[in-house]
């Protein structure tokens, strides 16, 4: 049992950890790539703070690689959403429509 | 196929009791104006009313079914017995969910209930997402220079391509769609049900939440683990992303 705990600490520790909102807001410090693709969900989804993503921005202005990649997760939701254009056979809905119909009557 | 739409058992029962979208902070949980009004034609037996219904919600409808059962045709039945309990359900719906939660709720019970019989592990616990096990970086630490690199730290060995010089037909391909699909398949449970919410079906943040009755953060979490995996799926069918 003290052993699984360990373990499950140890990789806890170990996992990448993208630097937090606060760490990139009272410091000082540039975000690198590493960081960037681990805050592009925040980015995108406006969940940053001002500052962070100001230097969020920043970064990706001057640098090609992580221009891309914001680009590339883009693109990705795009291709995501086009999985949902997918039109409704027309025998299930004449068959829901007699269920509908039943439904009614009874 | 008439035998499979009779009443499942338990259905009316699922369509009654979950109604309620309290999420704290969340306004839009309330049937709107126009869905009252929407219900009220279905009551009506306003056949167009159903039609435009099963327009907007039927094909979604079965991409979530089948985050819970392991065939098509499972998922076909479930939907069919949701709609089922929709119609069922409707002289007794009293706005205190939107319709449209309201329905994927009824939906989501009936595809649970299904995998529960089909002996499948029902997925959606948040919670195992979080195991670290899964707890992936974004991007596979070998693209990146070490954190103590001299020169680079922490930048990318070799940049992501541009997708935008990439031929459409192949972006948009069905083989592309396949890989997709596959992908979000191999996902954890918790990550499935969000990006397929959020980036197929396109709900908002604040719908997803209140439906999974998960935090802002989590769902951010679950959103992200599961759009990276994505799109390095992509990037490796897409060819190599890098560049010498």
């Amino acid at each position: 049992m003290m052993k699984r705990a360990r373990e499950f600490f140890n990789r806890l520790l170990a996992r990448t950890v993208k630097k937090t909102e606060l760490e990139v807001t009272t410091s000082e410090v540039e975000l690198t790539c590493r960081d960037i693709v681990e805050l592009v969900t925040d980015y995108l989804e406006q969940a940053l703070l001002p500052r962070t993503r100001g230097k969020f921005e920043e970064h990706i202005a001057g640098c090609e690689g992580c221009t891309n990649y914001v680009e590339q997760v883009r693109k990705t939701i795009d291709l995501l959403h086009r999985l949902a254009i997918e039109p409704v056979l027309p025998a299930t809905k004449q068959e829901l429509l007699k269920v509908f119909r039943r439904l009614q009557q009874g | 196929m008439n035998e499979r739409i009779l009443p499942p058992q338990g259905v009316s029962d699922i369509a009654k009791v979950q109604q309620k979208d309290d999420t704290p902070g969340f306004t839009g949980g309330m049937a709107s104006a126009d869905d009252m009004h929407f219900i009220e034609l279905l009551r009506r037996g306003d056949e167009a009313a159903f039609m435009s219904l099963i327009e907007q919600y039927h094909a979604s409808m079965l991409r979530l079914a089948q985050i819970f059962v392991s065939t098509r045709p499972l998922a076909e039945e479930v939907v069919q017995e949701a709609w089922l309990g929709v119609l069922q359900g409707l002289k007794r719906f009293e706005g205190r969910s939107s319709l449209k939660t309201w329905i994927f709720r009824i939906l989501t019970n009936c595809a649970k209930t299904r995998a529960q019989r089909e002996g499948r592990s029902i997925p959606f616990s948040a919670l195992s997402d979080f195991d670290p096990d899964h707890n992936e970086p974004a991007v596979d630490p070998e693209f990146f220079f070490a954190s103590d690199h001299p020169d680079s730290p922490d930048r990318w060995i070799s940049l992501p391509k541009n997708w935008d010089e990439m031929p459409e037909d192949r972006l948009l391909s069905e083989e592309t769609s396949g890989q997709i699909r596959q992908a979000i398949a191999l996902l954890p449970a918790g990550q499935r049900e969000v990006i397929t919410l959020r980036d197929i079906e396109g709900w908002s943040a604040p719908e997803v939440c209140n439906f999974l009755t998960i935090s802002e953060t989590n769902q951010r979490v679950l959103l992200h683990r599961a759009r990276s995996r994505v799109r390095q799926v992509l990037e490796q069918y897409f060819g190599e992303g890098r560049r010498a």
